[in-house]
């Protein structure tokens, strides 16, 4: 706040975008690492993200996706229409639900029951990533972010190891009982922040940014 | 459930001249009035409504709440504990001045006052946390609290569990006139969620922002 400004040369801008709909989304699964593609309407929901940025002249010098297929498909609609190369990072896939992965919500809770107490460190599905796992994938995802020259980054991701991307950010830990802060990202919804290196200097501005979708009337 | 909506102030007098207001009260800008009339005028045509509206008792806070009671017909309650922070002998110095100080006014502990009589990063925290507690044993409800940069940003961390770092290294919610961020609190579940953090350039640009509660 009382510091001149950084030159933009020496600061990150980073996008933190969730996948459009997955048939997952739109069915009700358990999606974990379990590929599921976009439905129809998450490819349209890409499309009006691109008209927007189109729109407000947003441009990227890298866009790093998980290779899982909702997000990679994201990630190349949008790096084919905005003329952005497309890099993979397998830090960025979706938190790995165990027993959880593929399974209807619906039947989840017979199958593999929840413990009613869960502390930080205990596999999510008897078989999964605790939640301090997904916390230090996703603070291993920002350091191989951050090894790259300082530019405009998109990261094309899941709503799990996003949370727990600002959780690293801001310098939140997991809790017990998944009780911390939860960060909404909608499909096609996005998070804006930027970091300046020479000051050790992060700030968000903006969070589930969805303003370019509208969910039609049913 | 709680479902809270933070907003800073449109522009006002000390923005457009580019001075540290603090505590000392500033007028909205003729462009900060028009600001806070179209904010008010969209919410009105999405239907939003909100069951009280909470205020800092500066004056650039409640000519922004003004016309927002007005429009969605709820009446305006002043609470101090939303004022500005205290910058102490900063306060209506321009921030080029600021930005040259030596050395640097954010490079201090956050237990030191800031501008040798103003608060400090946790004295402003603590008061983050009054303010929120008092909101959070409200029934619940819609709230709408209208205040200013500094304390909302305190509030973010009250809510997230982050605490004032020094030399100014903790993260920055980079709230412009007229961001809000929009929060729900589960009693039960006891769970903070952010559903949005919303600049005026979402909501007043070419894109429409819609409500989604």
């Amino acid at each position: 706040m009382f510091t001149p400004p950084s030159s933009p040369s020496s600061i990150y801008t980073l996008v933190l975008l969730r996948h459009g709909e997955s048939v997952g989304n739109a069915e009700g699964f358990h999606q974990g690492q379990v590929d599921f593609a976009l439905t129809p309407k998450g490819r349209t929901q890409v499309r009006a993200l691109v008209r927007r940025w189109k729109l407000e002249a947003v441009r990227f010098d890298c866009i790093v996706s998980s290779p899982l297929e909702r997000a990679l498909q994201t990630a190349e609609l949008l790096g084919a229409a905005l003329d952005v190369p497309v890099q993979l990072d397998p830090d960025w896939m979706e938190r790995n639900a165990g027993l959880l992965s593929g399974l209807p919500r619906n039947q989840a809770a017979e199958a593999v029951p929840r413990p009613p107490f869960m502390h930080p460190y205990q596999a999510i599905g008897e078989t999964g990533e605790s939640q301090w796992e997904l916390y230090l994938r996703a603070g291993r995802a920002l350091q191989n972010l951050l090894k790259n020259p300082p530019g405009r980054y998109l990261v094309v991701a899941h709503g799990g190891i996003l949370n727990m991307a600002f959780y690293a950010i801001l310098g939140i830990t997991p809790q017990a009982n998944f009780t911390g802060p939860r960060f909404r990202f909608y499909n096609t919804a996005f998070a804006t922040l930027t970091y300046q290196p020479d000051e050790h200097k992060w700030a968000v501005l903006g969070v589930n940014d969805r303003v370019h979708w509208k969910e039609p009337k049913s | 459930m709680h479902d809270f909506v933070f907003l800073r102030h449109a522009e006002s007098e000390g923005n457009a001249g580019e001075y540290l207001q603090g505590q000392i009260d500033s007028s909205l800008t003729e462009r900060g009035k028009e600001q806070a009339d179209r904010l008010a005028e969209r919410w009105k045509t999405l239907g939003v409504s909100f069951d009280r509206i909470i205020c800092s008792p500066l004056l650039r806070a409640r000519q922004t709440a003004a016309p927002l009671s007005a429009a969605l017909g709820v009446s305006i309650e002043l609470e101090p504990l939303w004022a500005e922070r205290s910058f102490g002998l900063l306060e209506g110095q321009p921030f080029e001045a600021l930005c040259q100080m030596e050395p640097p006014v954010d490079y201090s502990a956050p237990y030191t006052p800031v501008g040798e009589t103003g608060e400090s990063q946790i004295d402003l925290y603590l008061r983050a946390c009054q303010a929120l507690q008092k909101l959070v044993r409200l029934p619940e409800g819609r709230c709408l609290v209208v205040a200013h940069g500094a304390i909302l940003g305190k509030t973010m961390y009250a809510i997230l569990g982050i605490t004032p770092q020094g030399h100014g290294k903790s993260p920055v919610f980079r709230f412009g006139n007229l961001s809000y961020v929009h929060l729900t609190y589960e009693d039960g579940a006891r769970q903070w969620s952010w559903i949005s953090f919303t600049s005026p350039e979402q909501w007043d640009g070419s894109i429409i922002t819609k409500w989604n509660p």
